[in-house]
């Protein structure tokens, strides 16, 4: 309760900042775009780059620092577990059938601002350990990015992959792959 | 230089040769004795063994002949090199002679009994063929024995299994070393997955990269002073390089897609990794200076874990065809391309340092497989879910 003060204080000068920042913006973001474009992994014909413009806004949204993030081993995945979202195999794109469970997180998320998210990315048990890392990373984030549009913010949304290791059912046949492919929303506790 | 070629044949076994004898001086101490084409083998007999180990290591001496591939074990008569060995309080004396009886070498190695024998056969490996022998291999591994993944290490061949970590959490991706002094690996141990890298010599770890989100896949840079990871500190899954005791991280990509399974070019200049910007995963190739890309194409659009081989000229990878994951070669200058397993389930593979052999889990069992044969041989060990094998160079 004593935090509530100085808190307002503080977004009172963080609007501030931001005004000031937004002044900036132009030519931050024209110079950005040029260092990105020499930065750019695919070489000169832009093969496989990023599309420039509005996409880079959600493209790089940086993590919270841990210490701001929920502890993992105390996670709570039970409390949003109708919301888990599933994927295809190989793929991070947030099927249409699976949008309105974030939008039910976005909503238990403003109705609860003091709550903390951490999604834990999982694939099934095909492909190889590192690739679904990565893979489940990606899910999570892709997860992370879609609530970001949705309204709610980057701060409050940490991820963690568990690739292949923690199927939520350890049988091998599509209907288990299709359940373990998949991101969970946890609750800080 | 100029060589002279003689063809023998040997009877009961239809090997044929190249002997390829040093017309002038031996100035070059590795000069292969023998040239071995394809999958031939140089018959070796064990002629001795002494000390108080003659028994087993009558047996590792063996077995490190065969696992080999370049090398067989036939008896006395028929062979074209012997080796004796005797064991004692300081090591082994090892001794190679050839079939007239002339001896070719006969060295102390200063280590415990086994460990200097692997070393013997490896130089009687590289005296014969003047290909680096893999007796001495060791491997890195993950099992997930006890319940739980842990890195474990043993011999090649699969004695000495010792249990390195046992923080019953989730660890990952053990990779040696240049030097195999020290191994990097992923591991759960904070609740999120982070680089630690194990200091072999001092028994000692730390963790060298925990940023926010993921930090895996760590791949030692060949001088050993850098690490290539995946991280996703930015929002994204990228490549990055880092020092290898820590520090901020260089990032070398930018994709919408997941990037992983960093593996360096022996000269340090190029990383190979895989990408899935463009769908599915693929093998693509960064310089780290430029940061120039180019994709390395493969017979299938799902390729992973490449590793280059130690003498640059190939990639070997885990690759989906008709549904199944196998291991595949590719010739990285004409990229041509060769599966060299069937049975699926095939994860996993990791060059030994002849650029010949390449250990594989499958099944949760490691494998030691000959490139050049196609057969493939289970490393007999007591531990079950074995899987991500590196072996050191």
């Amino acid at each position: 309760m004593n935090q509530s003060k100085p808190a307002i204080h503080l977004r009172f000068r963080f609007f501030t900042l931001l005004a000031i920042l937004v002044a900036c913006a132009v030519t931050i973001t024209s110079c950005g775009s040029k260092k990105y474009v020499e930065g750019d992994p695919y070489g000169s014909n832009n093969e496989g780059a990023i599309a420039s413009g509005g996409f880079e806004e959600i493209y790089d949204n940086p993590l919270p620092s841990r210490a701001q993030s929920a502890n993992p081993a105390t996670v709570d995945y039970q409390t949003l577990s109708n919301y888990t979202v599933l994927f295809d195999f190989d793929s991070f794109i947030i099927k249409s059938d699976q949008r309105g469970k974030l939008e039910k997180v976005a909503e238990y998320l403003n109705n609860n601002s003091s709550a903390k998210v951490m999604i834990a990315g999982h694939t099934d048990s095909r492909g190889t350990t590192q690739y679904n890392l990565g893979l489940g990373e990606r899910r999570s984030l892709a997860t992370r990015d879609y609530l970001i549009g949705l309204g709610v913010d980057s701060s409050r949304l940490a991820t963690i992959s568990y690739g292949e290791e923690r199927p939520a059912d350890p049988a091998e046949n599509e209907k288990a792959w299709g359940s373990n492919r998949r991101a969970a929303i946890g609750l800080a506790r | 230089m100029k060589f002279n070629r003689f063809l023998f044949n040997l009877f009961h076994f239809s090997v044929s040769i190249w002997l390829v004898v040093l017309s002038v001086s031996s100035v070059v101490a590795q000069q292969p004795i023998i040239v071995i084409e394809g999958s031939q083998k140089v018959a070796v007999a064990v002629e001795k063994t002494s000390g108080p180990n003659a028994d087993v290591t009558r047996r590792v001496l063996e077995n490190d002949f065969r696992m080999n591939s370049r090398t067989e074990i036939v008896k006395i008569e028929q062979a074209l090199f012997t080796v004796s060995v005797v064991d004692h309080a300081n090591g082994i004396t090892g001794t190679l002679k050839d079939e007239k009886g002339k001896k070719l070498f006969s060295e102390n190695f200063a280590d415990d009994w086994r460990r200097a024998t692997h070393r013997f056969v490896d130089k009687v490996i590289l005296t014969i063929t003047g290909a680096p022998g893999i007796a001495s291999t060791r491997v890195t591994f993950v099992s997930a024995h006890t319940g739980n993944k842990e890195i474990y290490i043993m011999d090649i061949d699969g004695a000495n299994v010792r249990q390195l970590t046992n923080d019953k959490s989730i660890s990952l991706g053990p990779k040696f070393s240049p030097s195999a002094e020290s191994i990097a690996y992923t591991s759960y141990k904070s609740g999120y997955p982070d680089v630690w890298v194990i200091d072999l010599i001092n028994k000692r770890r730390r963790s060298v990269s925990f940023y926010p989100g993921i930090n895996t896949a760590p791949a030692f840079s060949p001088d050993g002073f850098k690490l290539a990871v995946t991280l996703s500190k930015d929002g994204n899954t990228e490549l990055y390089t880092i020092n290898a005791n820590g520090g901020s991280p260089t990032r070398l990509t930018k994709t919408r897609g997941v990037e992983a399974s960093p593996t360096w070019s022996p000269k340090g200049n190029e990383i190979a990794y895989i990408s899935d910007d463009r769908g599915t995963p693929q093998i693509m190739i960064i310089n780290s200076d430029t940061r120039a890309v180019r994709r390395f194409r493969t017979n299938s659009t799902y390729t992973t874990e490449p590793q280059w081989s130690p003498d640059g000229k190939k990639f070997v990878y885990s690759i989906r065809t008709a549904g199944q994951s196998q291991i595949g070669v590719s010739e990285i200058a004409t990229t041509q391309q060769k599966i060299l397993t069937t049975s699926g389930l095939c994860e996993s593979p990791s060059w030994c340092r002849d650029s010949r052999h390449i250990i594989f889990s499958r099944r949760g069992r490691l494998y030691l497989l000959d490139s050049v044969s196609g057969e493939d041989t289970a490393i007999n060990i007591n531990l079950n879910h074995c899987t991500e094998p590196y072996s050191s160079k």
